[in-house]
């Protein structure tokens, strides 16, 4: 995958120095299969960066078999032992039978089929390279008057993500350049150039529709870029001579919404920008800037109706940043980002980037672990474990089913039990956790008892009482610590030590939920004053999840994928306990 | 080597003052305070896992003890067992129970969790279990029995000493 990446962008450095994508300058080009140099006899076909051959280049010099189908639009490539199927039109390619998917599709330009190059050089492991016989004449400027004829300075639409143009002017001094209105244009002056006005150019691109020129003065070239849709650009000098232009990534339209639960930030626009994120706090914030991009149409904002993010504001920064601000309840960064649903999408993570960053390790390795059941993880990749506890369940559902397990989530009510500096409630996100735990214990075929559902008052003498008058067999209260000061961290399980059960529990508790969520782990503590361990006769423990009191952690308690993190890792100790009772019977 | 010479040099010194303090009445008053005259007050470790003795002059009684806990630590690292603002009201002993009254600001101003519960109940039972003649104390807030402080430990009975939270040094 980084071969053909380094390889396209290796492609598209040397294309910018010079590559007519719809003319036929493709002669001009020198492609290396391994050592030997290919004459093109048809033009290559540049689509947003990516190169396409003719199918028959890759007949003659793979020694492939290659069959077209026209009814179903397949091209069947046979190479050495690798079989290769593209459709027309379409990113599906299968790979000796297993699906893969295509950076751009096949088409047909002229009765010619063009295949992507890179994609079949990397299933090869063949070294594919472009040479380009004028750059490799640029020291002596006889041998490329040669070539071509004397006043070959021309015009190049190359395209790519940024519509790249490339003024192909060998001697000049300098340049000077400003965006113009009424018609949108970009106007570049070309200083120090002698010689005739380019030739005029139609592109009718997304961003520029033509490019004329006209000889200011004697010395000057001006050049005309006029646009369909007017938006920032980038102009650069290459040593070898000649200029290209880039346009801004267009971004039109905003907005965030959740899909199966799963925050999304969207956007439309012309291509894929790059991204910096910056996490902000006292307000939580999350500013995205995307860079060479321009903004179409005024700053916006709106306001958004969900649990973490309140507002959503859009600007253009400077003429080559458009900033995304996110105002936030809790923080929330980035999973990934990626064209879906066509569009851009970038997927979020309710709680810090250190949290994500655990999550996607996490993920990673349950993935690896559980790469010998086939699993499809490209549909819901991100979504949190459901999928992949689900393989767990399976094992271990005989353990679970028809379990009455009691969870009390601590404090409620009017004991807001302890409070974080940014005044968040224990009894609040307790609940969170204890609601998220009861889910995943319920998908396992266990019944559940809350000792309250609600924001309610429970004294902490009558929550065992009502573990037990429903006859549970273990009693699971979830809690956040506190202390003065809020330097203090980390995660502990409190139980009575009358009964051998309350300590297995507590232990596998505490086991799997640092797993888990990796805060410092303040160990077992043996309590036998709580009321609630005292008063109980079921095996019992008393779980603080994490200090509130702890900036750091407050943010990681109000947020809901650490809240389910939490719940998984309570969830596999009351498994691993149930395991334990099971072997010992 | 030279850490053994200096270990026994250190001891001569001990047998020679020692001696000195077997001869002269004034020096045993230097080298040995009773009991009387130093007392123990508990303050939290900044991790919350231990209670630090802090040792004051003074007779150790309950007043004393009440009002170190009000006035905090003085050692640096070490942090107050009661909430900020909190004053010890009055107390009453009845046979060997101790019941101590604080103001409201005992709970309303309780960071709250079950480490910053444990800290401050067994600083003050602790504190005061110090006195020999006192077994248990029975924490009150205005003059009242509260169910609980921050919701985990029933303060409706007297506590005990709890000795497994003392710990004897900072670290």
């Amino acid at each position: 995958m980084i071969r053909s990446r380094c390889f396209f962008y290796l492609c598209s450095i040397i294309l910018i120095l010079g590559l007519a994508a719809q003319n036929n300058y493709a002669k001009a080009f020198e492609l290396f299969i391994g050592e030997r140099s290919i004459e093109l006899e048809s033009p290559l076909m540049v689509v947003n960066g990516k190169i396409l051959v003719p199918l028959q280049l890759i007949s003659d010099e793979f020694e492939a078999i290659t069959k077209v189908d026209q009814e179903n639009n397949s091209i069947e490539i046979d190479i050495q032992n690798d079989k290769i199927t593209m459709y027309l039109g379409s990113t599906d390619v299968l790979y000796n039978g297993k699906k893969e998917t295509l950076e751009v599709s096949p088409r047909q330009s002229n009765d010619t089929i063009m295949v992507p190059l890179g994609f079949i050089a990397d299933k090869l492991g063949v070294n594919v390279s472009l040479g380009f016989s004028e750059i490799q004449n640029l020291d002596s400027k006889e041998t490329n008057t040669d070539h071509e004829s004397p006043n070959n300075e021309r015009i190049v639409y190359i395209g790519g993500p940024r519509s790249q143009i490339f003024l192909d002017v060998k001697e000049y001094t300098g340049y000077r350049s400003t965006l113009l209105t009424n018609p949108d244009r970009l106007v570049v002056d070309i200083l120090g150039y002698e010689g005739e006005p380019l030739e005029e150019t139609i592109i009718d691109g997304a961003i520029v529709k033509s490019v004329e020129s006209t000889l200011l003065d004697a010395n000057t070239l001006r050049v005309f870029f006029y646009f369909n849709i007017s938006t920032g650009y980038e102009i650069k000098n290459l040593p070898e001579g000649g200029l290209t232009v880039d346009f801004n990534y267009l971004i039109d339209t905003v907005g965030f919404e959740r899909i199966n639960n799963k925050p999304i930030i969207w956007f439309n626009a012309s291509d894929k920008p790059e991204i910096t994120e910056i996490e902000l706090v006292d307000p939580q914030r999350l500013v995205l800037d995307l860079h060479d991009s321009t903004l179409l149409g005024q700053a916006r904002e709106y306001e958004v109706s969900d649990s973490v993010v309140r507002r959503l504001r859009i600007s253009q920064l400077n003429s080559a940043t458009t900033r995304i601000v996110l105002e936030l309840n809790s923080p929330m960064v980035s999973l990934h980002y990626g064209f879906a649903n066509e569009r851009l999408e970038m997927v979020m993570f309710e709680g810090t980037s250190e949290m994500a960053q655990e999550y996607l390790a996490k993920l990673e390795m349950q993935k690896q672990e559980s790469e010998t059941i086939p699993q499809d993880f490209e549909v819901d990749e991100y979504i949190v474990s459901e999928g992949t506890i689900l393989t767990d369940i399976e094992s271990e559902i005989s353990l679970l089913k028809g379990r009455i397990i009691c969870i009390d989530p601590g404090h409620g009510g009017s004991d807001p039990g302890s409070i974080g500096l940014q005044g968040t409630y224990e009894k609040d996100v307790v609940l969170s956790i204890s609601l998220l735990l009861g889910n995943l214990l319920e998908g396992a075929g266990a019944k559940v008892v809350y000792t309250r559902d609600d924001d309610s008052y429970i004294s902490i003498f009558e929550r065992p009482m009502v573990a037990m008058r429903h006859d549970s067999e273990i009693l699971i209260s979830i809690h956040a610590n506190g202390y003065v000061g809020g330097l203090v961290s980390g995660t502990e399980t409190l139980y009575h030590p009358k009964d051998t059960l309350n300590l297995i529990l507590a232990e596998a508790i505490q086991t799997h939920l640092i797993d888990a969520i990796q805060l410092p782990n303040r160990g077992l503590i043996q309590r036998p004053d709580l009321a609630l361990l005292r008063v109980s006769e079921i095996p019992t423990v008393l779980v603080e999840v994490a200090f509130i009191t702890h900036p750091k952690e407050e943010q990681l308690l109000k947020a809901e994928g650490f809240q389910l993190m939490v719940a998984e890792g309570i969830f596999r100790g009351i498994l691993e306990f149930f395991e334990i009772l099971a072997s010992e019977r | 080597m030279n850490n053994r010479r200096f270990i026994s040099i250190l001891l001569l010194l001990l047998v020679i003052f020692a001696s000195i303090r077997i001869g002269t009445e004034k020096l045993i008053d230097i080298f040995s305070p009773s009991r009387n005259e130093y007392f123990i007050v508990y303050f939290a470790s900044v991790d919350a896992t231990r209670l630090v003795p802090e040792y004051r002059s003074g007779k150790g009684t309950i007043e004393e003890r009440l009002l170190a806990l009000q006035n905090g630590p003085q050692t640096a690292g070490l942090v107050n067992v009661l909430s900020k603002g909190a004053r010890p009201l009055a107390y009453e002993v009845r046979g060997d129970t101790l019941f101590v009254s604080f103001s409201k600001e005992l709970v309303l101003n309780h960071p709250g969790g079950s480490a910053g519960e444990l800290i401050t109940i067994y600083g003050i039972v602790n504190t005061l279990t110090e006195i020999p003649e006192i077994k248990r104390v029975q924490i009150l807030v205005e003059g009242r029995f509260i169910e609980t402080l921050a919701g985990h430990v029933s303060l409706l009975q007297p506590l005990e000493r709890d000795p497994t939270l003392l710990g004897s040094s900072l670290i």
